[in-house]
């Protein structure tokens, strides 16, 4: 990941729009792959990381020294995610959802609730992630990259490296397992239900 | 260690099967049995949670190129700069036209003649003053009690030279967004074919371009829709959006995001999860164009955003077609409205 350069964040305060351009290609597809696994919808999305830039945008005079820029936008974009899965469950666009899709947008702003984005922990998950993508076998690692990275179906990734799409699976199951007990304590540390 | 197959037990299963909703690979019945499983335990819960988390927390690339990067900044950009402009215009592009529409209107009103707009002649009864927005353009007028009206695009308000006098009855066709000066003494009616609006100190929006249907949307104060007989049907509460349908006479009511059916009045047009057919119909009516849908699956596929109406259409179209998968074709045509036509677009 780039490292923004110290005189980019002080032009990106002063509002310097090439700054901002150079924050915004940073994260924005990044950004947007995660919120697209919690509102499902990519133009949804896009709309609400265009809002979460703009939050960035109006509030850029206000940034301390040290911030973490990258905590700080997954943290807006999770809040605005949350209010929109929030707003979807008490307006009547559910109907235009299947029954099961609004359950699963359901469970999904469960989990985001839980997801830890606050500064200092940030930086670590993500060298964390680095660390453990580069500890799995080669093969592990090449069919997770493909079904993470490159868009790939399970079917596809099976034909392209011609093993059975159980073996693909089962590969990306074990990537994920090793991601998990590695992040545990930035995943879920406490859960009360209250349904 | 063998990863690959055999003897998988239920909760190695579970993990494929949590995972390939993620990747959105499931039938529904599929689909339906992992929620199951989730909603069974706690612990199930849990682990969906930590799944679902470490999987997006991983997302720190993905397909997206760099081209669709590029027009997403292209957009913010156009945002940012809008914004900085606004202290030296408080009005819209779109409401500049209106502007200089307004102080014609007033010199009208002095000489109690129709003022239109457009150059057609129409039938109007000499005391009525009537305000057009044509197609294409948007119009802001304040009324001789100070009430802001904002006109939407091919719409027309009509009142009497006696306004103030016993009541305050403005006739509406189109759309119009109101807000309404206070005054005990002179109640304020809304005309429009289908149901008049009784209102109490308030800004709302009315929507009544359809020939059957018709949608009220309160934003403050309290509004009541009465029947063309005098009943009143139904009393709003800010908030609320009234729909009517005049051919089965049946009110609906629903809570809503007012700002989504009032925000076209500052030159914006937000849709959440609309259909494009629904969405092309507001474009048409706004550069008065004719939009023809020629791929019939492109019409129900759902959108959400916001179209700044400030923008040129082939700009508005631009922007939806790198969502949309469409491309579109602009034919421009003499003295009539020029045709767009949107195909599905074969890439990808």
């Amino acid at each position: 990941m780039e490292v923004l350069r110290e005189s980019t964040f002080k032009l990106l305060k002063e509002g310097n729009e090439a700054a901002f351009e150079v924050v915004f290609k940073t994260y924005y597809a990044r950004l947007q792959a995660f919120c697209r696994e919690y509102v499902v919808d990519s133009s949804i999305a896009e709309n609400i990381v265009q809002d979460s830039f703009m939050t960035l945008w109006n509030k850029k005079s206000q940034l301390r020294e040290d911030t973490n820029l990258n905590a700080y936008l997954y943290t807006i974009v999770k809040n605005f995610s949350l209010k929109h899965l929030r707003n979807l469950k008490t307006s009547d666009n559910h109907k235009e959802y299947e029954k099961n899709r609004a359950e699963e947008l359901s469970l999904n702003a469960m989990a985001l609730v839980e997801l830890e984005t606050s500064e200092l922990e940030f930086k670590e998950i993500e060298q964390l992630i680095h660390e453990t993508l580069e500890e799995l076998p080669p093969r592990c690692r090449e069919v997770f990259d493909l079904s993470r990275f490159g868009g790939l179906k399970n079917r596809e990734i099976a034909e392209k490296l011609n093993i059975t799409e159980k073996a693909v699976e089962a590969n990306i199951s074990r990537a994920l397992k090793k991601l998990k007990v590695e992040l545990k304590d930035y995943l879920p540390l406490c859960i009360l239900f209250l349904n | 260690m063998d990863y690959n197959t055999k003897g998988l037990s239920t909760n190695n299963m579970n993990t494929d099967q949590i995972i390939k909703l993620f990747t959105d690979e499931l039938s529904a019945r599929e689909r339906e049995e992992v929620l199951n499983w989730v909603h069974e335990s706690k612990g199930n819960k849990k682990e969906f949670i930590k799944l679902k988390n470490a999987w997006s927390l991983s997302a720190t690339d993905s397909g997206i190129k760099s081209q669709q990067i590029e027009n997403a900044w292209q957009t913010f950009k156009i945002k940012i700069r809008k914004n900085r402009n606004r202290g030296t215009s408080r009005l819209p592009v779109y409401f500049k036209y209106a502007a200089m529409f307004i102080i014609v209107f007033g010199a009208g009103l002095i000489a109690e003649k129709l003022i239109s707009l457009t150059d057609t002649v129409q039938e109007v009864p000499e005391n009525m003053a009537v305000i057009q927005a044509p197609p294409g353009q948007g119009a802001q007028v304040t009324l001789p009690d100070g009430s802001n009206v904002y006109l939407n695009s091919g719409t027309q308000i009509s009142y009497s030279n006696n306004f103030l006098q016993d009541n305050r009855i403005v006739s509406v066709i189109g759309e119009a967004f109101f807000e309404v000066s206070k005054d005990r003494q002179h109640p304020f009616i809304i005309k429009t074919d289908k149901l008049d609006l009784i209102v109490h100190g308030t800004s709302f929006n009315v929507e009544a371009y359809d020939p059957l249907l018709m949608n009220v949307t309160l934003v403050e104060g309290s509004l009541g829709l009465n029947s063309k007989n005098g009943k009143e049907l139904v009393r709003l509460q800010p908030g609320e959006k009234a729909n009517y349908d005049s051919e089965r006479k049946k009110v609906s009511i629903e809570k809503v995001d007012t700002e989504l059916y009032t925000s076209w009045r500052k030159g914006i047009i937000t849709f959440r999860n609309v259909a494009l057919c629904d969405i092309i119909g507001k474009i048409e009516r706004w550069y008065n164009v004719n939009i023809e849908i020629v791929s019939d699956e492109l019409k129900n596929q759902r959108y959400s955003g916001t179209l700044l109406k400030s923008k040129p259409v082939d700009q508005i179209l631009e922007a939806l077609s790198i969502t949309a998968s469409f491309s579109y074709e602009i034919q421009y045509i003499d003295d009539a409205p020029t045709l767009i036509k949107l195909k599905k677009s074969n890439e990808q």
